[in-house]
C-alpha cells in the first residue's frame, strides 16, 4: 500500500516535471516588431488594425506588433536620422511616394516576397495598382502603400447650384469673366471645368469683383513655403497639361504650361480671389476659411471632406460640400500614398513581411477604412462608401485621374524649389516667368 | 609633503576627466565630424560610402544667392530686434529702478514670455493672426498681418515680446550694481537727469549693455523655431534664415555636406569677430 502511494507520487511529480518541461519547449514566445507611424489619423486608424491583429491573429502567426509613433515635427528627419545609422530598432519604417526613393537604400524590396507567398485575401495585387507603382523605385516595390491620399478641388455645391440656376448671377459671372479673362464665360460643373472656369467662378465669388458675393474670396490657395504645398501646385501643372520632365526626361518648368500654372496663383492673389495671407496658408487654414463661409472653392487634400461636410465641426457648410478632380485640360488628383517599409537592417525581416502580408488583406484594410484611414483596396472603399461618401470619390479618382510625380531620391528637393517659387510668386516677389527660369535652373542643378 | 602636492595635483586632473570626456563627445567630436562631412558629398542615399568632394560643398554654398539672402536676413533680423529689445530692456529697467510697490510681482509677470518656447509662440501667433479665426484679425477689424508687407515686422515684434525682459533682466541687474554716491554727488553738483543718464548710469552699465547686445544678437541671429512655426521662411525666402537655411538643407533636402560646410563659414566668420567682442567685454567688466 505505502509502496503503491510512492509509485503514484513519483508518476504525479513525473508528469508534472514532463508537462512543464514539454509546455515550455512548444509554447514559442511571440516575436515582436515594432513599426515607426506617422502620427494623426492614420496612427489613430492603423492601431485599430494592430489591436485586431495581436488580439486575433498573432497567436497563429507568432509575430506581435508595436507601432511607434515619432512626433509630427520633423517626423522624416528622425527617421532619416535611424537609417543613416543603420538601425535595427524598428523593423518597419513608415514611408510615403515622395520620399520612398530617399528611403529606398534602407528599405527591403518586397517583390520577391510576395510573388513567392500567397496570401489569402490579400497580397499586392489587391492594392490599387496606382498605390503600387507610387511606391515602387526603378521597378522595385520598396513600400506597401496603406493610405491613399489624393488632392482635389472641394466646392461649395450651394452657391455652384446657385450660379448654374441664377440668371442674375448667370449674367454677372458674365460679365466678370468678359471683363476679366477677356471671354464671356457660361457657368459649368466643377466636374467640367478647366482653369478658365475655376478662374472665373473665384473671381465671381470674391467681393472685390462681385460686392453681392456671399463669400469674401472665391478660393484659399496654399502658398506657404513648406514643401507640400509643392505637390498641390504641381497638380495643378499636371492638369494644365505639364509635367515635371519631358519626354527625354529632363526637366520642363521653363515652359509656357508651368509659367500658366504658376500665373494662375499670381492672378489670382493680385486680383485678391484668394486672401494675400495665403503665403502663410498650409492645410489647416484654407479649411478654417471654407468652414467659416469666407471661400467657395479649396484646391485641398481629400481628408479635409470628412471634417468639412462633419455637422459637428462645421456647422456653416457642412451640407454644402461639393468634391470634384482639379480643373483642367486633363482631370487630375495628386496622390500621395503613405506606408510603411521594412528596414534593411531589422532583424525581424521575416516577421515584419508576415505582418505585411496581413496588411494586404481586405480584412486588415477594412478595420483600417472603418477607423478613419483611406485603404488603396478597391473593393473596401466600394463596400464603405454608403458610410462615408468620399470613399467612393476616391475610388474613382483614384481609377481615373491619380498620379504623382517622382524625381528618384530627389522627389522632396524639387518640391521645396516649388513650394519656393510658388509662395514667392502668390507673394508677388517674383514673376511667373522669372520663376519658371529659376525652377528650371535649380531643378537642373539638383538632378546633376 | 611633495607627495601631498602630487597627490592634489593628480586629483585635479581625475576631477576634471569626467568634464573632459563630455566635452570631447558632445562638442569635440561633432565638430570634427561636421569638418569631416563638409568634405565629402554626403547625402542620406550614400551616407556610408560618401565620396570626396573637396571644397565643393563649399563652393556652392559660396555661389547660392539663397545662403547670401539667409545671411543678410539674419543680420538684419538680428540687429534690429537687439536694438529694440536693448532700449526698450533699459528703459524698462530704469523705471524699475525705484522703489515701488508691487515690484517684484510686476516684475515676475513681466519676465513670463521667456519661458515660453519660441516655437509654441510661433503657434500661437500663427492663431492669433489667422485671417479666418484670429483674435487678432477680429480685434483689428479684419486686418490681416501675416501678409508680405507686414510679414518681417511681425516676427520682429513677436521677438521683441519674448526677448525684452531678458535685455531688462541683465540691464536691472546692472543698475543695481551702480553705486548711489555717485546720483548724490551729482545731485550737489547740480547735474540734471538727461546728464545723471548720459554721464552716469550708461557709462555705468556699458557692460552689461555689451553682454546684453552680444546675448541678443546671437540668439537672434540663430533664430529658428517661431520664424519656422510662422512663415516657413517665406514668402518665398523672404524670411530664411541661416538656421532655417541649414535646416532645410540638411533634413528636406538631406544634403548634409553643403549644410555642415554652410554651419562651418558662418562659424569661421562669427569666431574672430566674436573673440574680440567677448574680450572687450570682459575688459569692460573687469574695469
Amino acid at each position: 500500500m505505502k509502496l503503491a502511494r510512492v509509485v503514484l507520487m513519483a508518476c504525479v511529480v513525473l508528469s508534472l516535471l514532463v508537462a512543464v518541461v514539454f509546455g515550455t519547449a512548444g509554447a514559442t514566445k511571440p516575436v515582436t516588431i515594432s513599426m515607426v507611424y506617422w502620427p494623426g489619423p492614420e496612427a489613430e486608424a492603423m492601431e485599430k488594425v494592430v489591436k485586431y491583429y495581436n488580439e486575433k491573429i498573432s497567436p497563429k502567426s507568432g509575430v506581435k506588433v508595436e507601432m511607434v509613433l515619432f512626433g509630427r515635427e520633423g517626423f522624416f528627419e528622425k527617421e532619416a536620422t535611424m537609417m543613416a545609422a543603420r538601425s535595427s530598432d524598428v523593423d518597419l519604417y513608415f514611408t510615403c511616394s515622395y520620399i520612398v526613393g530617399q528611403h529606398a537604400p534602407y528599405l527591403e524590396t518586397l517583390n520577391d516576397y510576395f510573388a513567392k507567398t500567397k496570401i489569402e485575401g490579400g497580397g499586392l495585387e489587391n492594392i490599387l495598382p496606382v498605390c503600387v507603382d507610387a511606391m515602387t523605385v526603378d521597378g522595385q516595390v520598396k513600400g506597401l502603400t496603406l493610405d491613399a491620399s489624393i488632392n482635389l478641388l472641394l466646392y461649395r455645391k450651394d452657391l455652384i447650384n446657385r450660379l448654374l440656376t441664377d440668371k442674375e448671377w448667370q449674367a454677372k459671372y458674365q460679365e466678370i469673366s468678359k471683363r476679366e479673362l477677356g471671354k464671356a464665360l457660361t457657368p459649368k460643373q466643377p466636374t467640367e471645368w478647366n482653369w478658365d472656369d475655376f478662374m472665373a467662378t473665384a473671381l465671381f465669388l470674391s467681393k472685390a469683383h462681385n460686392p453681392d458675393s456671399p463669400t469674401e474670396y472665391g478660393t484659399a490657395l496654399q502658398a506657404k513655403n513648406m514643401w507640400p504645398n509643392g505637390k498641390v501646385w504641381s497638380a495643378v501643372l499636371r492638369s494644365m497639361g505639364g509635367s515635371w520632365f519631358d519626354d527625354k526626361g529632363k526637366p520642363a518648368f521653363n515652359s509656357p504650361k508651368a509659367i500658366a500654372a504658376l500665373k494662375l496663383y499670381a492672378d489670382l492673389v493680385k486680383k485678391d480671389a484668394s486672401p494675400k495671407a495665403c503665403i502663410n496658408y498650409e492645410y489647416t487654414e484654407p479649411n478654417e476659411a471654407f468652414k467659416s463661409g469666407r471661400v467657395a472653392l479649396l484646391l485641398q487634400w481629400g481628408v479635409a471632406y470628412n471634417e468639412l461636410s462633419n455637422k459637428e465641426v462645421s456647422p456653416l457648410v457642412w451640407d454644402k460640400v461639393g468634391i470634384a478632380p482639379h480643373p483642367g485640360e486633363r482631370h487630375v488628383v495628386w496622390l500621395t500614398s503613405m506606408g510603411v517599409g521594412v528596414n534593411k537592417f531589422s532583424k525581424n525581416k521575416e516577421a515584419a513581411l508576415k505582418w505585411l502580408g496581413f496588411l494586404t488583406t481586405t480584412e486588415a484594410m477594412k478595420i483600417y477604412g472603418e477607423s478613419g484611414g483611406v485603404p488603396p483596396v478597391a473593393e473596401v472603399l466600394t463596400g464603405l462608401s454608403a458610410k462615408n461618401p468620399y470613399f467612393g470619390y476616391a475610388k474613382d479618382y483614384l481609377a481615373k485621374y491619380a498620379f504623382s510625380e517622382k524625381a528618384k531620391d530627389k522627389t522632396v528637393d524639387v518640391l521645396r524649389v516649388l513650394a519656393k517659387y510658388v509662395s514667392a510668386v502668390s507673394g508677388g516677389q517674383i514673376d511667373p516667368e522669372t520663376a519658371a527660369g529659376r525652377i528650371q535652373k535649380e531643378v537642373e542643378d539638383l538632378l546633376k | 609633503m611633495q607627495q601631498g602636492i602630487s597627490l592634489e595635483h593628480k586629483m585635479k586632473y581625475i576631477l576634471l576627466l569626467p568634464l573632459a570626456v563630455m566635452l570631447l563627445l558632445l562638442i569635440t567630436f561633432p565638430t570634427i565630424y561636421s569638418w569631416y562631412l563638409s568634405f565629402h558629398r554626403a547625402v542620406l542615399a550614400n551616407y556610408f560610402e560618401m565620396p570626396f568632394a573637396g571644397l565643393e560643398n563649399y563652393l556652392r554654398v559660396l555661389t547660392d544667392s539663397d545662403f547670401w539672402h539667409s545671411v543678410w536676413f539674419s543680420i538684419y533680423y538680428a540687429t534690429i530686434v537687439s536694438l529694440i529689445e536693448l532700449f526698450l530692456g533699459f528703459s524698462i529697467a530704469l523705471f524699475f529702478n525705484r522703489k515701488m510697490p508691487g515690484k517684484t510681482l510686476i516684475i515676475s509677470l513681466f519676465l513670463l514670455p521667456m519661458m515660453v518656447s519660441p516655437a509654441l509662440l510661433g503657434v500661437m501667433f500663427r492663431l492669433l493672426l489667422n485671417d479666418s479665426v484670429g483674435l487678432f484679425t477680429y480685434l483689428l477689424g479684419g486686418v490681416s498681418f501675416l501678409t508680405s508687407e507686414y510679414l518681417i515686422p511681425v516676427l520682429i515684434v513677436i521677438d521683441v515680446l519674448q526677448w525684452t525682459p531678458f535685455a531688462f533682466l541683465i540691464l536691472y541687474s546692472g543698475l543695481q550694481t551702480v553705486p548711489v554716491e555717485l546720483y548724490e554727488a551729482a545731485a550737489i553738483d547740480g547735474a540734471s537727469p538727461s546728464q545723471n543718464l548720459f554721464y552716469i548710469t550708461v557709462p555705468a552699465v556699458a557692460p552689461f549693455l555689451v553682454i546684453a547686445a552680444l546675448l541678443r544678437w546671437l540668439d537672434s541671429f540663430k533664430v529658428f523655431d517661431m520664424v519656422f512655426v510662422l512663415t516657413g521662411g517665406g514668402p518665398g525666402i523672404m524670411t530664411t534664415s541661416l538656421s532655417i537655411y541649414i535646416y532645410k538643407m540638411a533634413f528636406q533636402t538631406g544634403d548634409f555636406g553643403r549644410a555642415t560646410a554652410a554651419s562651418i563659414l558662418v562659424l569661421l566668420a562669427f569666431s574672430m569677430p566674436l573673440v574680440a567682442f567677448v574680450r572687450r567685454a570682459r575688459r569692460g567688466i573687469n574695469a
